[in-house]
């Protein structure tokens, strides 16, 4: 953040009565520590720790801001704990030439250097727009919460972003070069996932129940009723060339899942079959009802205006 | 008069009982009387059964059985004071009909009590190759509930209230599903007309009990059982239309000795045992504006294992419950330890649209410790409506 761009922000925040004290200090290390107030984020932050948004707070985080997060594994459980978990808002709206950047703060950085952009029963309509996540364990990861998400890139992590109950909008977003791009783990909604490149992932879409099921309060009956009707729409995206599977059902996703109007990078049906992991493949699971596709690749999708250095960005 | 279920019990419990009384005076025993009925009328040649514990009514050991009354359907039996877990038992032609007792176990007094048992058909549980769990349906009167909860208890959590281990909706074609590791569990469904999760169960809501309780689960083995219900304290919405009604005209007086005005503290295990004095976590909930919140579940979840904060705990099994009051306020009395505090409407579901939601926020990992003895007052909680 130069001298000048500081200033305009410091005399912007003095305009909009937010305290000084609330705008982070470029060079220090934040960490445990609850933001009970509304805070404006810009510049570079360094994250050491759990920064909680606390329900009463909205965090702004300005264009063109970096955030490092550094690598510390207190339970040994090999993700990096350091994550930004909001209970209350998160207002995080870069552009096209000025994108958020969320990334490790290790000089040779690598997926699950960090845990994640936690949104977490919050009562606010959340905001995620043209910010970047790499080397996370998920970029981001959305529960209990609203949160419209777009023109997003997430790249280099375990994850890119994971969401279980929702009201959920992702689209105009690339999700590329993750072990996993996207991970639902309830098939309800409303969710809508559309105009995305979803490409070059291991799994590019992976629909599982959660992993806690043990503890699941909400898992419905087996009794094959499709869950997503009305409520999970994947449509109108590219998914494509991810290296195992474009879309996989995991264990126990016993429904079907109507996934259409989507581009498969490949027209024969039998050859997109071959993308998929559902109960054509393993038939306790549910189907993907992916009829009709997409005839060719959907221009529309990915983020609009891409910066050209995204790459750079890494 | 109480008789043993078999020979060599009878001869054991006969030793026991002369050497008892050679050391203590004799316990004074209590009449209890009471009906066995299904939705019929009265089930004629019922018999009751009394244990001490739980195990004991699991293994079907140390049984007092009840003596058949000149009434079809009555019983009585004669227990020392104490708490009881009790069931009925009967026939109808050739279905074995089970009752587990709502209020078990029941605590008897000097007092005398009357005791109705609501029976219904036996279902044993269907287990075979599968996924791992207990799954089935809950059923009134052969109509599937289409809400309600369903908790797992593990045969250690007697007295079988409260959230147990695991609490799941019942989903609207009344079934429930539950991924467990190997192990004997108990499972109850209630259906509660305020569609409240916790508290004593009021007249007229459901009591669903498996027959086949403690249900066994073993490795790749898929459980599935009927759980069949009956209305708490509502004979009439119990009995069908043509059904002989019992009641006649002792019912007055036997309302009066019934159990209705029975409390049952259902909200959740209060801390503090012989060990030591009590830990006390109080404190307020209240909205973004300061407003209090009553009728608020505040919910302490034990975080002594974890160093950071973990979402999946908030739906493991809390020990410790407690409603804020008019003005907001909670007490919880708990043991000493670390734990993560949650308020919120409700429990035993995942949180949902509109619902008041809020976390203890502290500290960043959401925990606070209390210490033996030790009362940790002023603890606030901020709660708002989630996923707008």
């Amino acid at each position: 953040m130069t001298i000048r761009s500081y200033l305009i922000w410091l005399s912007l925040l003095a305009w909009l009565g937010i305290p000084s004290s609330l705008m982070a200090s470029p060079q220090t290390p934040i960490g445990n520590v609850v933001l009970t107030e509304d805070t404006v984020w810009s510049g570079t932050i360094t994250i050491d720790g759990v920064v909680v948004v606390g329900r009463k707070a909205t965090l702004t985080i300005t264009p063109g801001t970096t955030i490092l997060f550094k690598r510390r594994d207190v339970n040994h459980d090999g993700v990096g704990d350091s994550e930004i978990r909001v209970l209350g808002g998160v207002i995080a709206q870069g552009s096209a030439k000025q994108p958020i950047v969320f990334k490790s703060a290790e000089t040779k950085p690598a997926p699950k250097d960090w845990s994640y952009l936690l949104i977490f029963t919050s009562g606010k309509k959340n905001r995620i727009e043209y910010c970047q996540f790499h080397d996370a364990f998920s970029g981001l990861q959305v529960h209990f919460s609203t949160a419209l998400v777009q023109d997003c890139l997430f790249s280099h992590n375990l994850e890119g972003i994971r969401f279980g109950r929702a009201k959920l909008t992702l689209r105009h977003c690339l999700i590329n070069e993750n072990h996993i791009g996207v991970r639902f783990t309830r098939m309800e909604g409303p969710v809508e996932i559309q105009y995305n490149e979803i490409n070059n992932n291991q799994v590019g879409i992976f629909l599982v129940p959660s992993g806690q099921n043990i503890v699941d309060f909400f898992e419905p009956g087996r009794t094959g009723k499709p869950w997503n009707e009305g409520h999970l729409d994947i449509s109108a995206n590219n998914i494509r060339m991810n290296s195992d599977y474009n879309l996989k059902l995991g264990a126990k996703q016993l429904w079907d899942l109507k996934i259409t109007n989507n581009w498969w990078g490949i027209v024969t049906r039998a050859d997109i079959r071959q993308t998929l992991f559902d109960q054509h493949r393993d038939p306790d699971l549910g189907r993907a009802i992916i009829e009709p596709t997409a005839p060719q690749t959907i221009v529309d999708a990915g983020i609009r205006q891409l910066p050209a250095n995204h790459h750079a960005t890494k | 008069m109480t008789r043993a279920v078999s020979l060599s019990q009878y001869f054991t419990r006969l030793t026991l009982l002369i050497i008892t009384l050679s050391f203590t005076p004799m316990a004074h025993a209590t009449t209890i009387e009471g009906i066995v009925l299904t939705d019929e009328g009265p089930v004629a040649d019922a018999s009751v059964q009394a244990y001490r514990t739980f195990s004991d009514l699991q293994q079907q050991t140390n049984t007092l059985v009840s003596d058949a009354s000149t009434h079809p359907g009555q019983y009585t039996i004669e227990l020392a004071p104490g708490k009881y877990y009790m069931t009925a038992r009967g026939k109808n032609q050739s279905q074995a009909l089970f009752s587990y007792h709502g209020l078990n176990p029941i605590t008897i007094t000097d007092t005398y009590q009357w005791i109705p048992f609501f029976v219904l058909p036996e279902r044993p549980a269907q287990c075979e190759a599968g996924y791992q769990g207990i799954g089935g349906r809950v059923l009134y009167k052969d109509i599937p509930l289409n809400h309600g909860s369903v908790t797992i208890y593990t045969t250690e959590d007697e007295p079988f209230r409260g959230m147990g281990v695991l609490t799941n909706s019942i989903t609207e074609d009344g079934r429930f599903w539950f991924d467990l590791p190997p192990g004997n569990y108990v499972v109850i469904a209630r259906q509660r007309h305020d569609d409240a999760a916790i508290g004593p169960l009021k007249k007229g809501d459901l009591f669903c009990y498996a027959s086949a309780n403690p249900i066994r689960v073993t490795p790749a083995n898929s459980c599935q059982v009927d759980l069949l219900c009956y209305p708490r304290n509502d004979l009439d919405h119990y009995l069908d239309k043509n059904a002989l009604d019992p009641r006649g005209k002792h019912l007055a007086n036997r309302q009066d000795s019934s159990l209705q005005k029975t409390s049952m503290q259902d909200a959740g295990r209060k801390g503090g045992t012989a060990d030591g004095p009590i830990s006390i976590i109080a404190g307020r909930v209240t909205d973004l504006n300061n407003i209090p919140m009553p009728g608020m579940v505040v919910s302490a979840y034990p975080a002594d294992d974890l160093p950071l904060f973990q979402m999946y705990v908030l739906r493991f099994k809390s020990n410790f419950l407690a409603k804020t009051d008019a003005k907001g306020f909670f007490r919880l009395e708990v043991d000493p330890g670390s734990y993560y505090m949650v308020a919120r409407e409700k429990v035993g579901d995942a949180p949902n649209a509109g619902e008041h939601y809020g976390i203890y926020e502290g500290t960043a990992n959401h925990s606070l410790t209390v210490g033996r003895g030790e009362s940790k007052t002023g603890i606030q909680l901020v709660v708002e409506p989630i996923m707008p």
